[in-house]
């Protein structure tokens, strides 16, 4: 059974990680960003990869920050309605929306997968580095599946009752 | 199914489940996805899916969201946003509501030389926001006045919507820019009006900033090296055509990290955090805005804009209470589609129909830009929305936010009517081109 | 969602398209959907999504691959690695003669027949390839000598990233929503396009300085899924080919009057607008310096391009 727990706390690991990865993608951006602009201005020589290298970090910025944003109580609901509800309907509805994020995960997770596959399988390349695109477009299936995973974990906690995440609507900006 | 009622009920499926309370970017994106399952089929649904992950979250000019955030993560970490906050408080004693006021000047300043909304509601959502919280404004006046003036920035030239509006319209890009300049300086003016109207109301919305001596008031200036540096940063480089916009945010981001680590304020864990912060942020604004993206697929893949604007344009009417029709129709589709599809979906029906009926299309397209400015605060599909719930502190809910926004947009309505009564106003400037 | 040949049910074609209202193929595919309909008496209907506004031109090629849209209009340069030569020679410098190209390339033996089998691999059949003439560099400041290219940034696409550096310009890629401003501000000096675009879409409002050269024919085919053509009613399926066969002459047709018409109206705008047809001893040099390219592809491409340089004897 010790096993069995150490899942959760496995899968939440896996949320930082990815999160600590995306964090890295996005220094990488800022500055993939300036060197363009200093080659093109200050030394009149643009370099043609610094746009879609740019372009390409954002991709992990989202994707793979989707189940770090969800385990910090990201992604939004909102309180039109649940406020006036009973602890009880309100802990339905929370397993209600904690099911469909799953639902959701689940299947752009498979488009991710099939769009990276397609690209794997016929070897297409981007058009200025020339990156195989299955090592850029990987990333959405990974975002995804991290983020299913990390929305069971949150539906185990709510079935627990652990209040604080059953609390709707999170989407703070941490400071 | 007939359009009119696929279109409720994708419109009602979305409502129910975000009035349940279910995270929005599901809310959009799942429903989207159910209903491209019945029309598509497993397969070509996990196609459209894929495609459009992949395309939006590799969109250029959107790269400027998390460049902002994280410029403006740094500039905390820095003490530079205090400093900025410091001093305009010090100057602006007196006046209730004032820093609210300064924040929509500053939205007009940055919408000069900035391209995209979304960059300038994240850059004032990160910076001016807590702020405006932290010196105890009203939350939905602090929201709603952030909001009003990050979206004057499409509206006030240079404008990458506007480019897209010319482009498929075939109006002359240069006067279409020069168009929006007046309607973006009477619509700040306005939202400048709302918030004094807000604090004239109920004057407990927003302090009076604290008396202080004229000693202090200059000494605070001595602070505004550091932030005027960086605003010539980023708003000098885009003006000197050293960076384009999109550029410009990165080479802030940079500039502000440099500024904290000047000052010996940045530590590792900081910079993780920092970056951490933003990653979370925007991680949370995209899923929910391709979600929306996957809305504006399917509607479009019915059709179903088009097919309204059909049935407005059959209307035999006088062409004003049409030119009504059209403003009220933009205001239920900017509910639940993007601007970029507002735009291309809508036009290529109506340049026709307002030429036939004589309606200048640089008019038009100014009134459409206000119509998109509050497009972008009106829920299910609002991305300014998002991004303020996201930079916006924990205590700040979603109704707040939504709440805020709403009472702004009595100001853009209000310009509307203006500009449909005096046409002048919006072609009065780019007649002087010649 | 392959039609079934028995029923005599309506059949609806998604058609995605790229362009404003006045691009040329987006008119070319306005009388197409025309047409269609007209032609088989309303058994066809055609839904026209323009101006990429479900799918994007990049993308085009697979949303007709994965039948999302039934209809597309693709640029083959987006594709090096699935069109292989075909992308390689369809937006090259001085490919071929827009016009000409236009009369013969469905003739047996001709570029159809070269390019067809390359779409067909990918499930694509290839229906029509209009060309855009006169793709020209338009810019800031006047460029009439080679030398004249030397340091001047330029937007492009990839396709055209090498000639660009041979002829000694900086080739940039922005995205043209930003190319407007990026001009207006000095960011670029200008960019390449087709002369209709550039007009349309008032470019050279902040780019006045047109260099008539015929430097590229913006190349872009209009393809469908093959399994659903082959999959279309004997009777309609035919009549879908002959319709795009038909339209094709008329846009060719058309297309040269209306380029020449945009031309002049460019250089009625003098003195705001300069429309400088660069003089052939100067074009020899530009296209001299493009020797490197040529050579790159003759070894990259083989046989292939031996082939393609013998169809395009025919073309120019
Ligand atoms: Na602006
Ligand atoms: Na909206």
């Amino acid at each position: 059974m010790g096993g069995l727990r150490t899942v959760p706390a496995t899968i939440e690991r896996l949320s930082e990680v990815l999160a600590r990865i995306a964090g890295v993608a996005l220094l990488g951006m800022m500055l993939v960003v300036c060197y363009g602009v200093v080659m093109r201005y200050a030394l009149r020589s643009p370099v043609a990869w610094a746009n879609e290298f740019a372009r390409f970090s954002f991709l992990p910025v989202v994707a793979l920050g989707l189940a770090y944003a969800l385990r910090h109580g990201a992604h939004v609901a909102t309180e039109v309605f649940t406020g006036v509800l009973s602890a009880r309907a309100r802990k339905g509805l929370h397993l209600l929306s904690v099911t469909l994020f799953v639902a959701y995960g689940v299947l752009s997770c498979w488009a991710g997968w099939r769009l990276a596959s397609i690209a794997f399988a016929q070897g297409l390349r981007s058009d200025e580095a020339e990156i195989p695109l299955v090592l850029v477009q990987a990333v959405i299936p990974i975002g995804f599946l991290a983020l299913s995973l990390q929305a069971l974990v949150q539906a185990g906690k709510a079935l627990r009752g652990d209040a604080r995440q059953t609390r709707p609507s999170n989407g703070a900006h941490p400071r | 199914m007939d359009w009119y009622a696929f279109a409720g009920l994708l419109a009602c499926l979305v409502a129910v489940l975000i009035v349940l309370g279910v995270p929005v970017a599901v809310s959009l994106g799942l429903t989207s996805a159910l209903f491209l399952l019945g029309e598509l089929g497993l397969d070509r649904t996990l196609a459209v899916l894929g495609t459009e992950f992949f395309e939006f979250w590799t969109n250029y000019p959107l790269i400027a969201v998390p460049l902002f955030i994280l410029m403006g993560e740094f500039l905390f970490v820095g003490g530079t946003a205090d400093d900025i906050f410091d001093i305009a408080s010090k100057w602006l004693q007196g006046i209730r509501g004032g820093l609210a006021i300064v924040t929509i000047g500053a939205g007009a300043i940055f919408g000069a030389l900035s391209g995209s909304s979304l960059a300038a509601v994240s850059t004032f959502g990160i910076l001016a926001l807590p702020k405006l919280l932290e010196r105890g404004y009203d939350k939905r006046l602090a929201v709603g006045a952030v909001a009003s003036a990050g979206g004057l920035d499409h509206l006030i030239p240079p404008s990458i919507l506007m480019v897209l509006y010319a482009s498929v319209t075939e109006v002359s890009v240069g006067k279409m820019l020069m168009a929006g300049f007046i309607p973006g300086l009477i619509l700040a003016g306005a939202f400048g009006l709302v918030v004094w109207g807000w604090v004239w109301w109920t004057p407990q919305a927003a302090p009076r900033e604290p008396a202080v001596s004229w000693a202090e008031r200059l000494g605070v200036l001595r602070k505004a090296g550091v932030p005027l540096l960086l605003v010539l940063a980023v708003l000098g480089s885009i003006y000197l055509g050293v960076a384009t916009a999109t550029e410009a945010a990165g080479i802030g981001a940079l500039a502000s990290l440099g500024v904290a680590m000047a000052r010996r304020k940045v530590t590792v864990e900081r910079l993780w955090q920092g970056l951490q912060h933003t990653v979370q942020t925007t991680a949370f604004i995209m899923l929910i805005a391709v979600g929306g993206k996957l809305l504006s697929w399917v509607l479009t893949y019915h059709q179903i804009p088009q097919r309204l604007v059909d049935v407005l344009v059959q209307a035999e009417v006088n062409r004003w209470v049409l030119m009504i029709a059209f403003q009220l129709m933009y205001i239920v589709l900017g509910m639940f589609i993007d601007p970029v599809s507002m735009i291309i979906v809508t036009m290529p029906v109506l340049v026709p129909v307002l030429t036939a009926l004589h309606f200048d299309l640089i008019w038009f397209g100014v009134l459409l830009m206000v119509n998109i400015e509050m497009a972008l605060i009106t829920p299910p599909v609002g991305f300014s929305l998002y991004i303020l719930k996201g930079l916006a502190p924990e205590d700040v809910t979603f109704n707040d936010v939504m709440a805020g926004c709403l009472i702004f947009a009595l100001a853009d309505l209000a310009v509307i009517a203006i500009l449909m009564v005096f046409p002048e106003l919006v072609l009065w400037l780019p007649r002087t081109m010649g | 969602w392959v039609p079934r040949a028995e029923s005599a049910e309506p059949i609806t074609i998604k058609m995605a398209s790229y362009g404003g209202p006045s691009y040329p193929i987006r008119i070319h595919l306005e009388t197409v959907k025309e047409m269609l309909e007209k032609r088989s008496n309303g058994r066809i209907k055609v839904d026209h999504y323009p101006a990429e506004s479900l799918v994007k031109l990049a993308k085009a090629f697979d949303a007709v691959i994965d039948n999302v849209v039934q209809i597309a209009l693709t640029s083959a340069a987006y594709e090096p690695k699935r069109m292989a030569v075909v992308a390689a020679v369809a937006n090259s410098p001085w490919n071929w003669d827009a016009y000409k190209f236009g009369e013969h390339y469905r003739e047996p033996g001709s570029f159809y027949d070269f390019a067809a089998p390359y779409f067909e691999k990918n499930g694509l059949k290839l229906m029509s390839w209009p060309n855009v003439p006169h793709g020209e560099v338009f810019s800031s400041k006047p460029i009439r000598k080679l030398e004249d290219f030397k340091g001047k940034m330029l937007r492009t696409v990839s396709s055209l990233k090498d000639p660009l550096k041979l002829l000694g310009a900086e080739p940039i890629f922005i995205p043209t929503s930003e190319l407007f401003n990026a001009i207006q501000r000095g960011t670029v000096d200008g960019g390449t396009l087709a002369i209709s675009s550039i007009f349309s879409e008032k470019y050279f409002e902040v780019a006045p300085h047109i260099q008539i050269a015929n430097l590229y024919t913006g190349s872009l085919p209009v393809i469908m899924n093959l399994k659903f053509f082959n999959g279309l009613p004997q009777d309609m399926r035919a009549l879908v080919w002959e319709t795009f066969v038909e339209a094709d002459k008329q846009y060719y047709r058309r297309i040269r009057q209306d380029t020449t018409e945009v031309i002049n109206q460019l250089k009625s705008m003098k003195p705001k607008v300069e429309v400088y047809e660069v003089p052939a001893e100067e074009l020899a040099r530009w296209k001299a310096a493009l020797k490197p390219f040529y050579d790159e592809m003759a070894k990259t491409w083989g046989a292939d391009w031996t082939r393609f340089e013998k169809i395009r004897e025919t073309l120019k």
